[in-house]
């Protein structure tokens, strides 16, 4: 039995070295297939690990309240669109205990100008208890104090890109969001990457003045605790307290683990929808095997009647020909997946992105293009070993 | 049956009353009338008849590629129904060599002569010794690396011989075995032939419309319109 097996081997190799171009062509359904399914669910799952990375460098001491019921069955609903939270709101969060420090966070993605320099990044709208809060120090300067003044504090690369030096930058002007205000202070250059922003190409500014200046509302709160270790009793408190406020849950908060979650869930479905797609191909692949086996049996028939004349069964006639198509699609997987890590090597070179080609990819587009083949392999298979020996030795 | 029939050791082949008929459409033609046959051990016997005769059909009985609608065939004493493994028994008891040589392209001719072998389950280096041994007894020595597409039409047919050998079968089924080749080539092909029936009694039954043939055969069987004459 597993000499046959091995035998067929043999002869599947022989059969698709003998008929090269054939071969290729008949692969190439599968290599397509497989190389696109590879790079798609590794460029989600490359994403899905970045996402990740960074907030578990947030701090699990953070809990994020954000407006709207995002865990309610439609995340997405009009309420939840336009839900707010309101100013009362931070409070009200600063009085549970275990709160350290509270402070509102307003992101808006901005231009930032200096005179003939100007960059993108991101305004952020916080309280200064940011500084305690993210665990940011200051490289010269100060914090601005009151909610409502106009001055900012920046992050170091804008100081650097903008002014040449963040001694420079300290008491100049600096336009950003089509308003100007004035450097109070720069931060210290942040290497870690910290929460969602990248808070070196960040301009802060008090939270009123954001609220005056841009067209802002508060949707997020951000709350460091004094004890980590409490972090699911102070969800719990912190949600009761507002609750009784609000009078229903237009809210939710966060742990960071929670946030990983839902970012998780989004690249979750991103794989399944683009894995999907992509999978079509290789149906597709697998009907192009199908056809050229087909036509293999057909004119390969007289084989067929001489193997069955000299004591072949109709089983090893049958896997002879099994054998011969998933190797055909497991060659093709083969290729794809080295495609695969070829399209992933060139998109880290150029996009400076690094994909993830995890063991279950691997296992999934081999096994699959396995199942391909065998799926598409058995109907010609069962033809050929369903020919009658008389009239196959008959056929010319 | 078998025991009133009183079939000997040295009965290879032993046919009573096998009919035969094919369904094409409405009709029903038979083919095969009530054939009675006898092959002993070390026979070389020359079956002859016109095309129609129902000689190919025979053949394709005796040689367990089919079975029959009625009669009894019995190979080697032993009663060949549908219900048996007839791809094993074709492996094991029956040898065939084709006017059209009927070997398989793109493989070498050692690889050939294997074929047999591999699904008699023989290992792979005790196979590939007997298939250059076999193809050097057949005068192929110097070409076993060869494709059959490589090889004159009386080397194939050279090859043809060693593989119906592989597997030391009862019986070896030649259907006109120099149909396809020159009279010379032809003549080498039938010493071969003859050599292995008198030298190792090799039992043979040939097919063949050439009285030259039949001639050097130790008896001949003609059928005609689905009968033995």
């Amino acid at each position: 039995m597993i000499q046959i097996i091995i035998e067929d081997l043999r002869s599947a190799i022989q059969s698709i070295r003998s008929n090269k171009v054939r071969s290729f062509l008949t692969m190439l359904g599968v290599i397509i297939g497989v190389f696109s399914v590879v790079t798609l669910i590794s460029l989600v799952q490359g994403l899905d690990k970045q996402i990740r990375d960074q907030f578990s460098n947030i701090g699990s001491e953070l809990i994020f309240v954000v407006a709207g019921d995002i865990e309610s069955s439609n995340p997405f609903s009009e309420s939840s669109q336009f839900a707010r939270l309101k100013h009362t709101d931070i409070a009200i969060l600063q009085d549970v205990s275990n709160v350290k420090n509270v402070t509102p966070q307003y992101p808006l993605p901005v231009r930032i100008k200096n005179l003939d320099r100007e960059q993108n990044g991101m305004m952020l709208g916080m309280a200064s208890e940011f500084a305690d809060v993210f665990g940011l120090k200051m490289e010269s300067g100060e914090f601005y104090k009151l909610n409502n003044e106009e001055k900012v504090v920046i992050g170091f690369k804008v100081a650097n890109n903008l002014y040449g030096s963040p001694n420079r930058a300290l008491g100049k002007k600096i336009v950003a969001g089509g308003k100007t205000y004035l450097i109070k202070g720069v931060l210290k250059d942040n290497k870690s990457r910290q929460a969602r922003f990248e808070f070196n190409d960040a301009i802060f500014v008090p939270p009123l003045t954001m609220e005056r200046n841009h067209d802002v509302s508060l949707v997020e709160i951000i709350i460091k605790l004094k004890n980590p270790e409490l972090l699911q009793e102070s969800k719990r408190e912190l949600t009761l307290a507002l609750l009784k406020d609000h009078g229903e849950k237009d809210f939710s908060i966060l742990t960071n683990e929670d946030l990983g979650d839902i970012l998780g869930n989004i690249t979750g479905f991103l794989s399944i929808v683009l894995g999907g797609i992509t999978s079509i191909s290789l149906l597709v692949g697998g009907i192009g095997i199908m056809n050229i086996m087909l036509v293999n049996v057909t004119e390969r028939t007289k084989e067929i009647g001489i193997r069955k004349a000299l004591g072949a069964t109709n089983f090893s006639i049958l896997t002879q020909f099994m054998i011969e198509a998933v190797i055909v699609s497991l060659i093709g997987g083969a290729i794809g997946l080295l495609l695969g890590y070829a399209a992933g090597y060139v998109i880290k070179i150029v996009a400076d992105f690094q994909s993830n080609i995890s063991f279950t990819t691997i296992l999934l587009s081999l096994g699959f293009s396995t199942l391909v083949g065998v799926v598409f392999g058995i109907a010609p298979a069962y033809n050929a070993s369903k020919r009658d020996p008389v009239e196959a030795l008959r056929y010319e | 049956m078998a025991s009133e029939l009183n079939i000997t050791k040295d009965d290879v082949i032993v046919a009573i009353g096998l009919e035969k008929s094919y369904t094409i459409g409405e009709e029903i033609y038979p083919i095969l009338k009530g054939v009675n046959l006898k092959v002993k051990r070390g026979e070389m016997l020359a079956l002859m008849g016109p095309s129609g005769s129902g000689k190919s059909t025979l053949l394709n009985i005796l040689g367990v590629l089919d079975t029959v609608d009625k009669g009894e065939y019995y190979l080697e004493g032993k009663l060949v129904t549908k219900d048996l493994d007839l791809a094993k028994i074709r492996n094991q008891k029956v040898g065939f060599i084709f006017q059209t040589f009927n070997l398989i392209p793109r493989i070498s001719i050692v690889e050939n002569v294997e074929v047999p072998m591999i699904y008699a389950g023989i290992p792979i280096k005790k196979r590939k010794k007997r298939a250059i041994m076999l193809l050097e007894k057949v005068g192929l020595g110097h070409r076993l690396k060869n494709q059959p597409n490589q090889l004159s039409g009386g080397e194939r047919q050279r090859v043809a011989i060693a593989r119906a050998l592989a597997n030391n079968p009862s019986i070896i089924f030649a259907d006109e075995p120099t149909g396809n080749l020159d009279s010379k080539t032809g003549d080498t092909i039938l010493n071969l032939l003859q050599n292995l029936n008198k030298n190792e009694g090799v039992t043979f039954v040939v097919v063949t419309h050439d009285e030259y043939i039949s001639k050097i055969c130790d008896r001949i069987v003609r059928i005609l319109d689905g009968k033995i004459e």
